[in-house]
């Protein structure tokens, strides 16, 4: 019976790691280093958690969360894609306002508890009571997949991350590829913060988020932006997640502070690990225009 | 029926205007050639039509309404269709998925694929559709160019000099193409800085000289002198200008570079100098010449040690250099002229001060790292190379590629006492002007007992300047002769 | 297609007085955005203006406001130093905390150092453990090619889990709060008068910052590095040690902030330690366009920041993450102030006539 809870909580975790990393990969692949994912997955979390306490209707606490942090990214967007600015200085500028404003107004839901009539309708899988977001992620994520090498969009997107000069100069719609891009990962974000607020954890107090998307990030990263092989890197960083709380009822002597520690240690060195092959390797076909910003006209910008 | 028309067309960069008031205009049915010298403004014209420039004076007509093209997309909306000078391709992809991603359709919907056999048949061109972009030689990609040009359904096609960097049958393709599409009533523009092909092909001419138009003219009533005259004004006096022979003495001096059995791989991990073996003397011009992309860049990157040698041996004035790097070889005295000046050649976002100290920090700082630099000699070497001095303070990124390549020369052969000049491509698309002061320099350090290595796709410029001249093709050098010795004829040949 | 375009224009450089009062403009258009977000807290908007000025430079509030500059300064001048080189070293509060934890463990192993030497090694052990903390992820940039600003960020909340263990674990003093053992009394900076005698490292270590910035060899080579590889080939510098030397120094700068904020303000450690200095670091870096010559002042109104928060926390009952959410606006603007000083937007309009009624 511990096992099976154990799993679940990994099963649990995985799914919002993967629904992250998958929002996370598709816009770096189009090229953007959004940091801003912090911001706006603390925001959704917020708005998830509002809404389920307040109407109690579960679908609509989704479809909110998702809406939010789907129009808070183009912040984001029109900073990087637009205005031309840094990618990784206008990412940071959109994880302090989320998180300041998620936080301020989250105050108040300090404490407060999920009305008790919310729960997840459960689907039988094999004997195994899944909840159906968990079966989404592995969906979307082939979705993505297909989406991305099978679709024009799909080409259109790695090429605007590949070479954007190239793209442009084929006549590729940069921005409007980038904006469908950042939508995605804005709601993609957003269903993986109301799972986390709503789901896993499920409470409202500051600084519940902390971290998870920039994890994201790194976690698309190591996946080497690749949509299935994100769900083996989700579910790596899940078990590693779970080990800290797991070892402790176990009885074995290790401080669970230094256990949290854990998923960021295990991230940095997959991503060292994976980025050495690829080094080795020169691949083609990987984002390398990856947090440059695009002018048509301009021949060099460094620091903006 | 005029197709386009160009009004009072100005387009500024900081410090340079690239097009002055320019006034044009194309028609249906018509090759209409652009003829001017490298840096004239022709290709900044053609980013304009092709909506990669916007414009900051200046109206734009197309089929009589005025139009407004803010980006590439835009201009291939409108029917405009341009064929680059370097092709526009992904490289990871397929020839197939490349056009797919062009033309907006699906790699693999078979009616796409039937449309593109078609025009391939039509034109009787050599494509193979299922390689990757990587993988194809200089001319296949340019055959692609084409092939994606013409899958479209323009009303305008432009070919930015699309004869400069392939074989003569497939010059031979190109033009044909071109006839073709004129006679099927498109309106053709065919930018050129070769006379001859002006006469060969097209029905107007308009030359462009420093980003003004000379003026615009039927080909039948215009002669190759006045076309040259347009083409360069008071520098085209001087441009047969003899250049001193050097050839009696070289024989007895001493040899400052020895390159033994040298192996070189590119960025992309392919081997592109093979085995290969020479020697310079002190106060002589090697000339480097062959097809393009045959390993002269990395040969002259492996000596100027910016790039890793796989096996053999670079000696230089007696000491090896194989193991040594880029700053090391510069205290022997060597200068380095790349061919990419952008991206390695200058730091573009650095002012020009800090790019012109940047190679001899060894000589303008202390033993401490601060800096103990001359203004007055930085001033000093910019006006030796013809640039105003009030530019130390502003960016690379600001000034034109000629001004670029002046500041490069001005570090790289004014800041120390030179032996040794590594050139690679140094007057590729520059002007007149420019080209001519890096010639003057060359023969004069050469006098003065300098030794200097140089590639050119340039045939005549090697015969000019060089003492000695090497074909290399495939990354080996195939033929070498001193200059009173080379067949001009069986050069030619060699290289077509 | 619509009749209006929207066309971005490179503009020719500005003057600087109007890049300054661009700047002020874009400070003051983030704090009007605000009130409508303190209106929707149920606070009177007036007050909270009050009380960001009077909470900052008020005779009593101004020492708090320079104690929150120094590190605030420290920081910025560590992301500086990392943004020059084209680094994105964004983990400064990592650094922070690291060398603030190693300050505390040598500290105590050797507590009777005399005084000189003491505030001597605060700087010393703090921006060498900093400095460590940081280089980890300049080797993995520099031989992996590990993304830096992922890694730092990573090891921003690894430092923290070993503040946290230390705080609740083996360093706990307090059998009420998980606070650690006091810094002994030898390493704690003294007053000047009203102010901390840490103002006057701050300031030594500014001018040394700039000193290796703007006139040195080493300043110049981190601009090219910046330019990429192959420029850095042809220059024939050391790509991979020039990365660790840069992440190197960055980490110093931001250890010490740690290191110093331990010494002459909070004295222990707690989890409540990190106040995420960093960021407001990053920011004021982005307010001076990353020129040390300027750091301090940016630094000044990002610290004052940090101190009306405190004062309208405990007055007007702001959550203090408000200032972050300002913060966040703050560094927008300021983002939108380089759009605008760099480009200009022309609205052209065209009509579909035809050439013959033009004019």
């Amino acid at each position: 019976m511990r096992l099976l809870i154990i799993i679940n909580g990994i099963l649990e975790r995985a799914t919002v790691y993967l629904l992250a990393t998958e929002g996370s990969l598709i816009v770096q692949r189009a090229g953007l280093l959004n940091l801003g994912i912090e911001g706006f997955f603390a925001i959704a979390a917020l708005v998830a958690y509002a809404v389920a306490v307040y109407t109690g209707n579960l679908v609509l606490a989704f479809i909110a969360a998702a809406a939010s942090a789907l129009a808070f990214n183009m912040i984001f967007t029109v900073l990087t894609v637009h205005l031309r600015l840094n990618h990784i200085v206008s990412g940071l500028a959109v994880s302090m306002l989320g998180l300041g404003l998620s936080y301020t107004f989250g105050v108040s839901l300090v404490g407060i508890p999920l009305p008790q009539n919310i729960s997840m309708p459960m689907i039988n899988v094999f004997g195994l009571e899944l909840d159906p977001v968990i079966i989404l992620s592995i969906v979307i994520a082939v979705g993505l997949w297909y989406l991305l090498y099978r679709t024009k969009l799909g080409y259109q997107i790695r090429i605007v991350g590949e070479n954007p000069h190239v793209a442009d100069r084929l006549g590729v719609p940069i921005d409007k590829v980038r904006y469908i891009a950042t939508a995605i990962e804005g709601a993609l974000v957003g269903l993986g913060a109301a799972y986390y607020s709503l789901v896993v954890i499920p409470e409202w107090s500051t600084g519940v988020t902390l971290g998870k998307g920039w994890l994201a990030i790194a976690l698309a990263m190591f996946s080497l932006w690749h949509p299935i092989y994100a769900i083996g890197g989700s579910y790596l960083i899940a078990c590693s997640d779970s080990l800290a709380r797991v070892l402790p009822l176990l009885g074995v002597p290790v401080s669970p502070y230094l256990l949290y520690a854990l998923p960021y240690v295990l991230t940095i060195v997959a991503l060292s690990v994976v980025s050495y092959v690829e080094v080795k390797k020169k691949r083609l076909g990987i984002p390398t225009a990856l947090a440059k910003v695009y002018s048509r006209e301009e021949r060099a910008r460094k620091y903006t | 029926m005029i197709a386009l028309e160009l009004r009072g067309i100005v387009k500024k960069f900081p410090h340079t205007t690239a097009l002055d008031k320019v006034d044009f205009d194309l028609r249906y049915g018509e090759v209409h050639a652009l003829l001017g010298e490298n840096g004239a403004g022709k290709t900044t014209l053609v980013n304009v039509i092709s909506g990669v420039y916007s414009i900051d004076e200046g109206e734009i007509y197309l089929d009589g309404k005025r139009v407004l093209i803010s980006s590439p997309r835009d201009a291939q909306k409108m029917g405009i269709v341009s064929v680059s000078q370097h092709p526009i391709l992904v490289e990871s992809l397929t020839v197939l998925e490349n056009l797919a991603l062009a033309l907006e359709r699906n790699p693999r919907d078979r009616k796409f694929r039937n449309e593109i056999r078609k025009v391939i048949e039509r034109f009787g061109m050599r494509v193979d559709l299922s390689k990757k972009v990587w993988q194809l030689s200089a001319s296949e990609k340019a055959r692609v160019e084409i092939l994606k040009a013409l899958l479209r359904d323009g009303k305008i096609y432009i070919f930015d000099e699309p004869t400069s960097l392939v074989g003569l049958k497939d010059r031979d393709m190109i033009l044909r193409i071109m006839r073709q599409l004129k006679e099927s009533g498109k309106a053709v523009l065919f930018i050129t800085h070769k006379v001859d092909e002006v006469f060969e092909i097209a029905d107007r001419v308009t030359v462009l000289r420093k980003g003004k138009k000379i003026f615009t003219k039927k080909v039948s009533e215009v002669s190759k002198r006045e076309l040259l005259e347009a083409m360069f004004g008071r520098y085209f006096e001087d441009s047969e200008r003899k250049c001193s022979d050097n050839t009696l003495r070289s024989q007895e001096r001493e040899i400052v570079l020895i390159v033994e059995k040298l192996y070189v791989k590119d960025d992309s991990n392919r081997l592109k100098v093979r085995d290969l073996s020479f020697n310079v003397r002190e106060g002589e011009i090697v000339g480097i010449i062959g097809p393009a992309d045959s390993g002269q860049r990395e040969l002259l990157e492996a000596i100027a040690r910016v790039r890793n040698i796989e096996s053999g041996k670079i000696i230089m004035f007696g000491k090896d250099i194989t193991r040594l790097r880029s700053s090391d070889v510069r205290k022997l005295g060597v200068a380095y002229i790349p061919d990419d000046r952008l991206s390695i050649g200058s730091a573009l976002s650095l002012t020009v001060r800090e790019n012109l100290i940047m190679r001899d920090l060894d000589i303008f700082t202390t033993k401490l790292g601060f800096y103990k630099y001359d203004d007055k000699h930085l001033r000093n070497i910019l006006t030796l190379v013809g640039l105003r001095d009030d530019i130390v303070d502003v960016p690379c990124a600001d000034l034109s590629g000629g001004m670029i390549q002046r500041v490069i020369l001005a570090r790289e052969l004014l800041n120390r006492e030179i032996k040794l000049i590594i050139a690679s491509y140094p007057t590729q698309g520059l002007d007149h002007e420019t080209t001519k002061l890096i010639h003057d320099m060359f023969i004069s350090l050469r006098d003065k007992g300098c030794s200097i290595v140089f590639t050119s796709e340039d045939i005549d410029e090697v015969l000019k300047l060089s003492d000695r001249i090497m074909v290399m093709v495939d990354g080996k050098v195939i033929y070498e002769a001193n200059k009173q010795d080379v067949d001009v004829s069986e050069l030619r040949e060699m290289l077509a | 297609m619509s009749p209006i375009r929207i066309v971005v224009k490179r503009r020719e450089k500005l003057p600087r007085r109007l890049k300054i009062l661009y700047t002020i403009i874009a400070i003051l258009v983030s704090f009007l955005i605000a009130a409508p977000i303190v209106a929707a807290l149920g606070i009177d908007p007036i007050l909270f203006y009050k009380y960001l000025i009077v909470g900052s430079f008020a005779p009593y509030s101004f020492p708090l406001t320079i104690m929150n500059l120094i590190p605030v300064s420290l920081c910025c001048i560590s992301a500086i130093i990392s943004f020059r080189a084209g680094l994105w070293n964004i983990g400064q509060d990592g650094q922070y905390i690291i060398g603030a934890i190693f300050l505390l463990w040598i500290a105590s192993i050797i507590p009777n150092v005399p005084p000189p030497l003491s505030y001597l090694l605060v700087i010393i052990l703090g921006g060498l453990a900093g400095g460590a903390w940081c280089l980890i992820c300049g080797v993995l940039r520099a031989y992996t090619e590990a993304n830096e600003a992922v890694t730092t960020l990573m090891m921003l909340y690894v430092a923290s889990s070993i503040l946290n263990y230390l705080c609740y674990g083996p360093w706990r003093s307090s059998v009420g709060f998980p606070e650690t053992f006091p810094l002994p009394q030898n390493y704690q900076l003294p007053n000047i008068g009203p102010v901390t005698s840490a103002l006057i490292a701050l300031a030594v270590l500014t001018f040394l910052a700039w000193l290796m910035i703007e006139r040195t060899r080493l300043g110049l080579e981190m601009s090219i590095l910046a330019e990429g590889t192959r420029v850095i080939d042809y220059v024939g510098l050391r790509y991979r040690r020039l990365i660790c030397i840069v992440m190197f120094l960055s980490g110093f700068y931001a250890g010490i902030a740690g290191a110093l904020y331990l010494s002459y303000a909070a004295k222990f450690l707690e989890p409540g330690f990190i106040a995420y200095y960093g960021f407001s670091g990053i920011i004021a870096a982005w307010l001076c366009e990353l020129r040390v010559e300027y750091s301090i002042l940016s630094s000044l109104l990002l610290a004052a920041l940090y101190s009306s928060s405190y004062t309208m926390q405990a007055t007007l009952n702001i959550p203090s993450y408000m200032t972050d959410a300002l913060e966040g606006l703050l560094l927008i603007c300021i983002l939108l102030v380089h759009f605008f000083t760099r480009y200009r937007i022309e609205i052209r309009l065209i009509n579909a006539r035809s050439k013959g009624d033009r004019k």
